[in-house]
């Protein structure tokens, strides 16, 4: 069925650092900063496999504006779908400068408190697996970037000013 | 005096009995509060005048401190994203480099002790421009990134990577890493950094 890709910050996820810290469940500042909803909705990238993750690790870049780490979760559909959250595709959300893409935007919605505990345990059932959860470093970030940039997925003036600074100094 | 007056003066200490004649009171009868309304208001007076005095003696680095840690306490760093904390301190940065120095030690002091706020100044203070705060933002990053929090040290990281600047590899090969995942992580910014 696929997979879903959404951003998240690793260290916010850390469980052995949890759990050292005495946190049984979630810390409510990981799903406060973490699963920001925006009109109770959570916004992921889909890709029909593994092959293709550059291509949401391409849009999910541009959107920020800087070249820096990134930490992304792959969730599979069947997963999702099997806890009850429901996914609709929305790419009109995308607002990817990787035009082509978003119309492999979609949306978790009507999100609910008792939801976001769901979600949540799904991030921390999959953060230690190494198939699921990846860290680029900036020099990652940098290449995919300028990868691209040369496959002329994307225009520099559709950037952010200060990602397209840094960009141009990879080009 | 009524029943219920006399039950509120039973409650006052006898060295309260002399404000009695001097101010009006009032009584709750359905609780034992008691409003001295003159002597509220020439506290209140009092009060004004010396907060009046306090500000007028609060250095502009303190307020910038208090100014940046309200901003940290108050939004979400997002990596990858400018945030409000960090168009601050840029604003600090063009207006005087040396009074921002000064603020970021008096901000760093001040929240040491609270991991949430710490990794949010390191994430912000890391996207600063490097050469002007050379090398007091090193020494920030350096002075947390064996800190037992593990989002305070990615932070630290983080920063060293952002940096680009070789001269931090020596601090990198000789740090403790809170967890093997942070270790992968450390092992991949040396490994990057020392590829620069």
């Amino acid at each position: 069925m696929g997979l879903f890709v959404r951003m998240i910050e690793r260290q916010k996820w850390e469980k052995v650092n949890l759990s050292e810290l005495g946190y049984a469940k979630t810390p409510s500042d990981t799903i406060t900063s973490e699963l920001r909803t925006h009109s109770n909705t959570l916004s992921l990238w889909f890709i029909e496999n593994i092959n293709l993750l550059s291509n949401a690790i391409l849009a999910i870049a541009l959107m920020r504006n800087k070249i820096t780490r990134l930490d992304i979760i792959i969730l599979d559909a069947d997963e999702i779908t099997s806890k009850d959250l429901k996914i609709v595709h929305s790419p009109q959300n995308g607002f990817s400068p990787f035009d082509d893409f978003n119309n492999f935007h979609y949306d978790i919605v009507e999100m609910d408190y008792e939801k976001l505990g769901v979600f949540s345990d799904l991030v921390i059932s999959n953060i230690e697996n190494k198939t699921k959860c990846f860290r680029y470093n900036k020099g990652d970030i940098g290449k995919i970037l300028n990868e691209g940039y040369q496959n002329g997925f994307f225009n520099l003036d559709e950037i952010q000013i200060s990602l397209k600074k840094e960009l141009e100094k990879l080009i | 005096m009524n029943e219920t007056e006399l039950q509120g003066l039973s409650r006052l200490n006898p060295s309260d009995s002399k404000l009695i004649e001097n101010f009006k009171i009032t009584f709750s009868p359905d609780s034992s509060n008691i409003f001295f309304k003159d002597s509220i208001f020439n506290s209140q007076k009092e009060l004004k005048n010396d907060i009046f005095v306090k500000k007028r003696n609060v250095s502009q680095s303190i307020i910038f401190q208090r100014q940046a840690i309200n901003l940290l306490k108050n939004e979400n760093i997002i990596v990858g994203y400018t945030s409000a904390s960090e168009l601050y301190l840029e604003e600090l940065l063009l207006q005087d480099i040396t009074q921002l120095k000064e603020v970021l030690n008096s901000v760093y002091t001040a929240i040491f002790s609270n991991p949430e706020l710490l990794q949010k100044f390191i994430e912000v203070i890391s996207n600063l421009d490097y050469e002007s705060l050379y090398p007091t933002n090193t020494i920030l990053a350096l002075g947390v990134i064996n800190h037992t929090d593990v989002g305070v040290q990615e932070a630290a990281l983080a920063a060293f990577e952002k940096w680009d600047d070789k001269r931090n590899l020596s601090f990198l090969y000789n740090i403790n890493y809170a967890t093997p995942w942070l270790k992968d992580y450390a092992d991949d910014v040396i490994n990057y950094l020392e590829s620069c």
